[in-house]
């Protein structure tokens, strides 16, 4: 009954098989990189220095109809947007596009200054939305800017942070991260004010029309209660 | 031996009808989604997917992530492609088979993929509303549509039901393909030749490896589950349960890793999370496909055939004497000069 007779066929031997998994995943990833390669020299949707300027918080600030009245100080409400989070330290903003907008204290050490702030700003985006994050090549940090503060103005520094975002849900996109920040005086110890402006590449250049003037309307108050101010980290300040 | 000396059905009960040598819950990929995988070419295609996913580490190691990521779309649907030509599952139309799973899973992918991105443009999907349509809307459409290709054979080429979720497996992989296409490539331009590749170890995991293995599983049992009429009700309860499972599943990959990463989880928990939603599906097929197999191979008369899996050639019912898998679930060779 039994034959030992075999009668199997394969078709491809092992070799050939390992082959043409091998290959074609070779042959992908040159596909792949080509495509980066021709695609990543059309210019990524750039925001005109006009456009930026619109952000500028030196610029006549912008009429609002609500305000928003928190610790640190007082922050309009664009047209269009609405207040998603809010806690002592930190108001986040949701508006058209998916944009999103934090104004937000942030405890620093003794030491802080506008150069330490910026490499926590960009460390930060690393770390919770794009590890390749990096200034955008398009715009440069600017240092001549001041936040309206009480009882002074408050120096600051301009941020442009061009990231590829990918969710865990959903499709991946470029998107830029604007950061107005300075470092002020509360009570003897040093906390940062930051503004941060985040969406999509694409989006952006709406965006910044909506928001003009936005940042010269946010009056910071720099006076952060001690209780907050020694809880607080940077990741609130991470837009979503 | 884990069957009875005749082919019988028994102790079989634990033994995995296509791969004997295994537990029926035993969730391994390649046993489960490879049905008709001789013994001997397992390990084969085993080396094959880790040659592959070497191809991936070395391009993202070199900065080439953007080459990485479309290397690791195609190296399990190509995988898979082999195999369905080793095995021999199309039939005489190796062309049309392919087309209509593989081709018309990555087309029905893509859509599914672009029509929720125009729904709700880029988001990272924390907020309610996108949370809801990312991990729950969207699990459910690819549910309801991720088998289609694959059904669309199921007048046409008949057959086992071990082939039907052959076939679904194929329409889910090419699905994955379509889905990852469109996910990725909106940031192909800013990957540029030199990035780095910090940061994208669990993309190119989910790309290559787990992505690929949910959609392929819950495409392969849907497929399996309704490529025929209930027969009988031993059976038939498997069968019904089979949509509720995947998509609870599905639901459970998308939304579980979504909260994970919003309450600040790791990567690797992401990953462990939707492995264990995988096996989840991985099991279930098992029993529904072991079950399925022991209620049709119970009356087969004994008959001339080799097994492809030991290369045993005898006169059998259902099963080898020899291993004990299930005749059906492989590519039965009649013998020569012997009447079946």
């Amino acid at each position: 009954m039994r034959l030992t007779r075999n009668v199997h066929v394969h078709r491809l031997s092992g070799t050939a098989i390992v082959l043409i998994v091998a290959v074609a995943a070779i042959v992908a990833g040159a596909i792949g990189t080509a495509i980066a390669s021709v695609s990543s020299k059309a210019p990524p949707f750039p925001v005109s220095a006009f456009q930026v300027g619109k952000l500028d918080p030196s610029q006549t600030p912008a009429t609002s109809s609500s305000t928003i009245t928190t610790p640190f100080g007082t922050i309009p409400v664009p047209p269009g947007y609405t207040v998603a989070h809010q806690t002592d330290a930190s108001v986040e903003l949701t508006g058209p596009d998916h944009a999103t907008v934090t104004v937000s204290t942030l405890a620093q050490p003794a030491d802080a200054d506008r150069t330490t702030l910026q490499e926590q700003l960009i460390a930060s985006d690393r770390r919770t939305l794009d590890p390749n994050a990096q200034l955008c090549a398009d715009d440069r940090v600017d240092t001549t800017f001041t936040l309206s503060g009480t009882p002074a103005p408050i120096p600051a520094v301009f941020v442009p942070l061009c990231l590829s975002v990918v969710p865990q849900n959903g499709a991946a996109f470029t998107a830029r991260d604007y950061y107005y920040a300075g470092v002020a005086s509360s009570a003897g110890q040093p906390v940062a004010v930051v503004i941060s402006i985040f969406a999509d590449t694409d989006a952006f250049p709406g965006v910044v029309d909506n928001l003009a003037g936005f940042a010269a309307a946010v009056h910071w108050t720099a006076t952060v209660p001690q209780a907050v101010s020694a809880r607080i980290t940077l990741e609130p300040t991470t837009p979503r | 031996m884990v069957g009875g000396d005749d082919g019988s059905l028994r102790a079989r009960e634990e033994h995995f009808a296509a791969a004997p040598g295994e537990h029926v819950a035993h969730p391994s990929p390649f046993s489960t989604l490879f049905p008709h995988l001789h013994h001997s070419k397992t390990h084969q295609f085993r080396l094959a997917l880790l040659v592959g996913l070497g191809v991936v580490i070395a391009l993202a190691s070199f900065g080439l992530v953007a080459g990485a990521l479309l290397s690791a779309m195609v190296i399990v649907p190509t995988l898979y492609i082999v195999y369905i030509f080793e095995s021999r599952v199309y039939g005489g139309e190796p062309v049309a088979v392919l087309g209509t799973t593989v081709g018309g899973g990555v087309i029905l992918g893509a859509v599914v993929a672009w029509v929720f991105h125009q729904m709700l443009g880029n988001t990272t999907g924390d907020d309610i509303g996108p949370l809801v349509i990312l991990t729950i809307a969207a699990p459910v459409v690819q549910v309801a549509v991720v088998a289609i290709p694959a059904l669309i054979l199921r007048k046409r080429c008949g057959g086992a039901v071990v082939d039907g979720l052959v076939f679904g497996v194929a329409a889910g992989l090419g699905f994955a393909t379509g889905e990852s296409l469109v996910r990725f490539l909106p940031v192909f331009s800013v990957l540029s030749t030199r990035s780095s590749s910090l940061g994208w170890l669990y993309a190119l995991t989910s790309v290559a490896v787990l992505v690929p293995l949910m959609h392929g599983a819950v495409a392969g049992a849907i497929s399996a589950a309704v490529w025929r009429p209930v027969r009988n009700s031993h059976t038939a309860w498997l069968q019904m349960m089979t949509i509720p499972v995947v998509l609870l599943a599905s639901i459970g990959f998308s939304l579980g890793g979504q909260l994970i990463q919003q309450y600040g989880g790791a990567q690797m928990l992401i990953a462990a999370w939707q492995v264990v939603m995988a096996a989840t599906v991985l099991i279930f097929i098992r029993y529904l496909v072991h079950h399925i197999l022991l209620q049709d191979l119970a009356g087969i008369p004994m008959h001339a055939a080799t097994c492809p899996h030991c290369n045993h050639h005898a006169m059998c019912g259902g099963f080898c004497p020899r291993c004990g898998a299930a005749l059906t679930a492989d590519v039965v060779q009649p013998a020569a000069g012997v009447s079946a």
